[in-house]
């Protein structure tokens, strides 16, 4: 009934789609990453204007042009270091920051184990498909050994990355895996995410229905098996998920394996921004004191 | 804002040691064809000015800006008059939405053509101006056209609307100008660090009896050849003295104005150069020995 929120316009899902329509392929996991995405945010009821949604280069950073927020589609693999440019010029914006295994694990791998390490305040939603698919299907930094690309023609030699067991390391405060396929369960991972006051990473298996015929749509469905599902899994336990993050095969799990909210986001902890509005909207000067000061030490 | 302090390559090279080896790298930077802004701060008091001044041009053209410098100013001291350092400089960001007061009920365009090339940009946050930034070739709402739907009349659009804030970058920086006397014997041109010792080499020579004056460059983009040639055509004897060993000033100017001096100064040795090495260089090549000179940096002990 009502069709305010907090004096602002209510969000349906019309006001987030975006200027064009995807260009991915019929059937594309993206699809249902993007779905829950924007239903993530009507259940949440966060204004468009609010949101920026940034990306790096590929098939799913294309994401930001598909979705009616704010958006930047920069460089490959820079996603994360633009994206944590943006929240600290602007603390009060939400950031989600997409794109895939290749942009985010393989070209932009240093910048991934920083950003957690920081605990900047963003939602990581990497699609991961196993595979290069804008550049038509090329080995990825978690193609399975043995996997068979174009540049892998006799089987991939190299062994994946375990993201979720990466992000553990790293020091990531939320960390979930989870389906593309799974729409209601992904939606909910997206919304305790942006929740979330720190970094929270989402790995979703986003099936390449072009490239990628190992790791499809009927391989995932009868493997993945929710955390939510076990009574007894604590995911405030970093070592029980660091055991179940490294299962794979028969069994896969998904949902959230990890959450701590003891440590504060980086821009919590930055003194610059105890006070006042968010930088983009503050009037930068340096007093005069501070001025007389630095010239008197070099006197 | 990219901040450039020159060593002496390549690689690694000398890297506690000065030399101006970068600046074909500068000029080429990143791929694709577009404006950017370059400068070449003179002296260590003047590494402070520039950055307000470089801040501002990025900010109101909307395009990279590089502070070439290098070792010799960044790791070096100077006496400076308190009075020089302005901590109460303007600042311009030129064209920027940070309220809805403009609003356009969501009709904004990110790439609006506009005469200058730049278009006003809004900051996430604001209502009624959502928009994704491109890194793609993008249309004016920033739709991208380099896909499925690249389009190549938009496209040359784009390219000429980019290419034409340089316009009005040429027109917001100072045009380089000749010191000492029109006439003298020797005009001696560098750009960036070596201003200093230029000048000093400029009053050690008066003393001998040569007159000389000094052409400083600062701003390597925008690079105001047609001003620069019309002082360096009324020159006596041209010579460019740069820390470097190929002559990359001398190729940058013949570049850009087709003009060729008389001869060529040049160091290469991680060291800056000292006074005396210039003003015997400039007796010999005045001498006609040499076009070239590379003087041998004393070992000191």
């Amino acid at each position: 009934m009502a069709t305010t929120t907090h004096g602002l316009k209510q969000i349906t899902l019309p006001d987030l789609k975006g200027k064009v329509d995807p260009d991915w392929c019929p059937g594309c996991g993206d699809f249902g990453v993007l779905a829950a995405l924007q239903k993530a945010v009507v259940e949440l009821q966060i204004q468009p204007h609010h949101i920026v949604t940034i990306s790096g280069i590929g098939c799913s950073s294309n994401l930001p042009g598909y979705l009616n927020t704010y958006g930047m589609h920069t460089l490959h693999g820079r996603a994360l270091a633009v994206a944590t440019g943006v929240k600290l010029a602007n603390h009060s914006l939400t950031v989600v920051v997409t794109g895939g295994d290749g942009d985010g694990f393989g070209i932009g791998g240093n910048h991934f184990i920083h950003t957690m390490r920081r605990n900047v305040d963003l939602v990581y939603l990497a699609m991961d498909n196993q595979i290069y698919g804008l550049t038509t299907g090329q080995v990825s930094p978690t193609s399975r050994i043995g996997m068979k690309t174009k540049s892998t023609p006799f089987g991939s030699v190299e062994g994946p990355i375990n993201p979720i067991s990466l992000a553990l390391a790293a020091g990531a405060t939320f960390i979930a895996r989870g389906f593309s396929g799974e729409q209601k369960h992904l939606t909910n991972l997206i919304k305790q995410a942006i929740q979330h006051k720190g970094f929270a990473f989402i790995d979703v298996f986003s099936p390449c229905v072009t490239y990628n015929h190992d790791n499809t749509y009927q391989w995932f469905k009868p493997r993945v098996k929710k955390l939510e599902d076990d009574a007894s899994y604590d995911a405030g336990n970093w070592i029980a998920a660091m055991e179940k993050s490294q299962m794979w095969g028969e069994e896969i799990p998904i949902g959230k394996f990890f959450q701590r909210t003891d440590i504060p986001a980086l821009h919590e902890s930055e003194p610059i921004l105890d006070e006042g509005e968010p930088l983009a909207h503050r009037k930068a000067r340096i007093a005069p004191a501070v001025a007389m000061e630095f010239i008197a030490e070099l006197m | 804002m990219v901040i450039d302090v020159q060593r002496a390559g390549p690689s690694t090279g000398v890297p506690t040691k000065t030399e101006q080896g970068d600046l074909w790298q500068m000029l080429g930077a990143g791929h694709g064809d577009y404006p950017r802004v370059i400068a070449a701060p003179v002296d260590i008091g003047d590494c402070f000015k520039l950055i307000p001044e470089m801040f501002n041009l990025v900010d109101k053209f909307q395009c990279p800006g590089i502070v070439l410098t290098d070792l010799l100013l960044s790791e070096g001291t100077t006496a400076l008059d308190p009075e020089e350092l302005n901590f109460n400089v303007e600042i311009d960001r030129g064209e920027l939405i940070t309220s809805a007061e403009h609003n356009s009920a969501n009709g904004y365009k990110r790439y609006l053509f506009t005469e200058s090339g730049v278009s006003p940009r809004a900051i996430p946050g604001v209502p009624g101006h959502i928009h994704t930034v491109a890194t793609d070739e993008h249309q004016e709402d920033g739709v991208l056209i380099s896909d499925e739907f690249t389009n190549p009349i938009k496209r040359r659009e784009m390219m000429e609307k980019r290419q034409r804030k340089i316009a009005g970058i040429e027109a917001a920086v100072r045009t380089p100008e000749l010191i000492g006397p029109p006439d003298a014997d020797v005009t001696l041109i560098g750009w960036g660090s070596t201003h200093g010792v230029i000048e000093e080499v400029v009053e050690m020579l008066n003393e001998v009896g040569i007159t000389a004056n000094h052409l400083q460059i600062r701003w390597i983009v925008p690079f105001r050849g047609e001003r620069i040639l019309e002082i360096l055509r009324k020159a006596k004897h041209t010579i460019i003295v740069e820390n470097n060993y190929s002559g990359q000033f001398a190729r940058y100017l013949r570049s850009e104005t087709s003009f060729v001096p008389d001869g060529y100064i040049r160091k290469y040795d991680g060291e800056p150069f000292m006074p005396h090495h210039i003003v015997e260089a400039v007796k010999e090549q005045l001498s006609g020995r040499t076009k070239l000179s590379v003087p041998m940096h004393e070992i000191m002990v």
